[in-house]
């Protein structure tokens, strides 16, 4: 067993470069003896026998960030030479770290409540969490304008690609009900009620801009919209053309109180024993939607001006700077929204899981994930390979690799060790980004604590639907 | 047993703070953002001087036009007042003039604005007539481009100016004097724009 430990040890100390997480926790599909295999696969609740509840207020916390494949430390890192104690920008650098299309995923969850239980084969289960995102998304058209500007697309189309961003926070209540259909089929179904608490989405924002090879005009498209829900008043403030938004107030209790915004997902999930060894799994998670009916805001831009500066024979004798002020206004005039306020729906982003597991022994099994992750019509892909164990009564790990995006060097560590009836769990994808988070691409971390409350007559540390070792060689 | 369920998350929870390089997040030693600075291209303005509007030629009809030169006398001043540039974040300009030429003769132009000249014969030539055939007709129109650059003083010179000045004058080309009626039908146009690069860290709303 030491060297077990060791080897892991070993194994995740080897790799300083890996510093890159997974965007979510795909290491705890297969961890053993908890309950939350369940999020991942509705007909995995992790649970044999018996009742569990999580720790109230703090039952899980979820955090993950992930980018395509760009990190913090390609646009702040230390410096060299006279900035050597200094940390500095290189946008350079950033932006040759940049796709074609680029995102930053941000997500974090905190269940406030959980409980399930099982009998027999059927398992129900309960949780309350508050969830939020953002991914904000971008095109590397739109940073190479920012930082090269307009002269190298003199004589062509530029074309800024879409960008945007999509963000929300909800509260879910999650109702699971699953149920092994025989020795070999298990479902399992997640319905969950949600409550959107705000949002801010866009569609469809991009810039076009023709400019012709002798530079006399600028012709400028801009179009998008910009949905918002949130107790806040917001302004669009004009500078010199461009619009931002701004807000004025912020309500906390009429933000945390809001039930005005319903939704509804479901999670779905299946297994298959193929045979003693082998099982196949597949599960679709957070396949729903939130109506936004309260506190609304939408922008729609859809503006064309051709720009050429100021015309010094349309007024004669004109001050040049009322010519200019004409100029600006008509742009402005050109790229001012459209506010209106009417209901819309958004998407929450849905995941597709395939998985299979080898068992090689009772306490001891080889799986693999993968995971389809879809949003802002970007289909987001991740691999894990994993091996996972039963150590003790008291003590399961897995430890993963995963390819996830453009990265391969992502290792993964779930663990979870048991105090009595009291359960500690910690899943990772990529324990090494914790050694080297200014480097990480992809970064997750899930903990949370169980409390296990065995049916009268099971023997504590049942596992499977059998005595573990331990109990086993106690009887003997 | 237990001591090694204790011993293993705590040795990799050291570990992970002791090498998670913590130092690459003090934000108290965050230099200032240097190197966004985008080469902007914008259009100023545009501007054409029909010579019947802005010049006075005498001669009539087919006759030709024999004065060595012919000044554009009827252009205006323009008055600014100091806000016809907006050159907040640039530390230099180019400014580039593009001329389009129908007139029949060589040309020259001076744009003064406080202090600031940018002067077409500082190449010490003369821009170039449109291409006339055999009969004194313009058969195709002569274009020119000439970049001036403007230092940090002469963006401050135009950001204090309260008028700027255009003076054009025409010339004989080497072919000989021009028809009047051609010379008065033509026109030279003006298309000035701006290259820089803005530093957006600069810029303030």
């Amino acid at each position: 067993m030491r060297k077990f430990y060791l080897l892991l040890l070993f194994a995740c100390l080897l790799l300083p470069g890996a510093g890159k997480l997974l965007a979510q926790p795909m290491t705890l599909y297969f961890l053993k003896g908890i309950p939350q295999t369940q999020d991942l696969n509705p007909a995995r609740p992790g649970l044999e026998k018996g009742f569990y509840f999580s720790l109230p207020l703090l039952s899980k916390l979820d955090f993950s960030m992930n980018t395509n494949n760009w990190s913090y430390n390609d646009l702040i890192h230390k410096g060299t030479g006279v900035t050597a104690d200094s940390l500095v920008w290189d946008f350079k650098k950033y932006l040759s770290a940049l796709d074609k299309n680029n995102f930053v995923m941000e997500a974090a969850a905190l269940t406030l409540m959980e409980f399930g239980w099982k009998k027999k084969s059927t398992y129900f289960g309960f949780s309350w969490s508050e969830r939020e995102f953002a991914e904000p998304f971008f095109t590397k058209s739109l940073a190479n304008i920012v930082y090269y500007g307009n002269v190298p697309y003199l004589g062509s189309t530029y074309q800024s690609g879409y960008f945007g961003i999509g963000a929300q926070h909800y509260r879910e209540f999650a109702f699971t009900y699953s149920r092994d259909l025989d020795a070999r089929l298990s479902f399992g179904v997640t319905g969950k009620l949600l409550f959107g608490m705000g949002t801010v989405t866009t569609s469809g924002m991009n810039v076009v801009a023709g400019m012709p090879i002798d530079g006399n005009q600028i012709n400028l498209g801009a179009t998008g919209k910009a949905y918002v829900s949130a107790p806040i008043n917001l302004h669009v403030n004009n500078i010199n053309g461009i619009h931002f938004l701004s807000q004025s107030y912020f309500d906390a209790n009429s933000y945390f109180s809001n039930f005005g915004n319903p939704g509804f997902s479901a999670d779905l999930g299946f297994t298959n024993k193929i045979n003693k060894r082998l099982t196949l799994s597949v599960s679709l998670i957070d396949l729903g939607f939130i109506r936004w009916k309260t506190d609304l805001s939408a922008y729609t831009e859809n503006g064309h001006f051709v720009y050429r500066g100021i015309n010094l024979n349309s007024v004669p004798k004109t001050n040049v700077h009322d010519l200019l002020t004409a100029l600006k206004d008509s742009l402005t005039a050109a790229f001012l929204p459209d506010s209106t306020a009417s209901s819309f729906t958004t998407m929450l982003p849905v995941k597709l899981y395939a998985a299979i597991e080898y068992k090689i022994g009772d306490d001891f099994s080889l799986g693999g994930v993968g995971r389809i992750r879809m949003y802002n019509n970007l289909l987001h892909v991740a691999l894990t390979a994993s091996a996972n164990a039963r150590l003790s009564d008291a003590i399961s790990l897995s430890a993963s690799y995963s390819m996830v995006e453009s990265t391969y060097d992502n290792l993964g560590l779930a663990a979870s060790v048991r105090f009595g009836n009291v359960q500690f769990y910690a899943v990772t994808d990529n324990i090494v980004s914790f050694f080297q988070p200014s480097t990480a691409r992809n970064m997750n971390l899930r903990i949370g604590f169980n409390l296990f409350f065995p049916q009268e007559g099971q023997p504590k540390g049942v596992y499977n639907g059998k005595e573990t070792r331990s109990h086993h060689r106690h009887s003997h | 047993m237990r001591k090694v369920q204790f011993f293993f998350p705590l040795v990799v929870s050291i570990l992970a703070l002791i090498s998670c390089n913590l130092s690459d997040f003090q934000m108290n030693k965050l230099a200032t953002p240097t190197g966004l600075s985008p080469f902007i291209y914008r259009p100023i303005l545009t501007a054409s001087y029909a010579v019947k509007n802005y010049a006075v030629v005498k001669e009539l009809g087919n006759t030709l036009f024999k004065e060595d030169s012919l000044s554009f006398s009827l252009i205006p001043a323009y008055p600014l007042d100091g806000l016809a540039l907006n050159t907040t974040g640039n530390d230099s300009v180019t400014v580039i003039i593009k001329t389009l030429n129908e007139s029949p003769m060589k040309y020259r132009y001076t744009l003064s604005i406080s202090g600031t000249v940018l002067n077409s014969s500082n190449k010490q030539k003369y821009l170039s007539a449109a291409t006339i055939n055999t009969q004194g007709d313009v058969i195709e129109n002569s274009k020119d481009s000439l970049e001036y650059h403007l230092s940090a003083t002469d963006i401050v010179n135009l950001g204090q100016a309260n008028q700027f000045n255009l003076s054009i004058t025409l010339y004989q080309p080497d072919k000989g004097p021009v028809l009047a009626n051609v010379l008065k039908d033509s026109s030279l146009s003006f298309l000035i724009g701006m290259r820089a690069r803005i530093n957006l860290f600069k810029i303030r709303g």
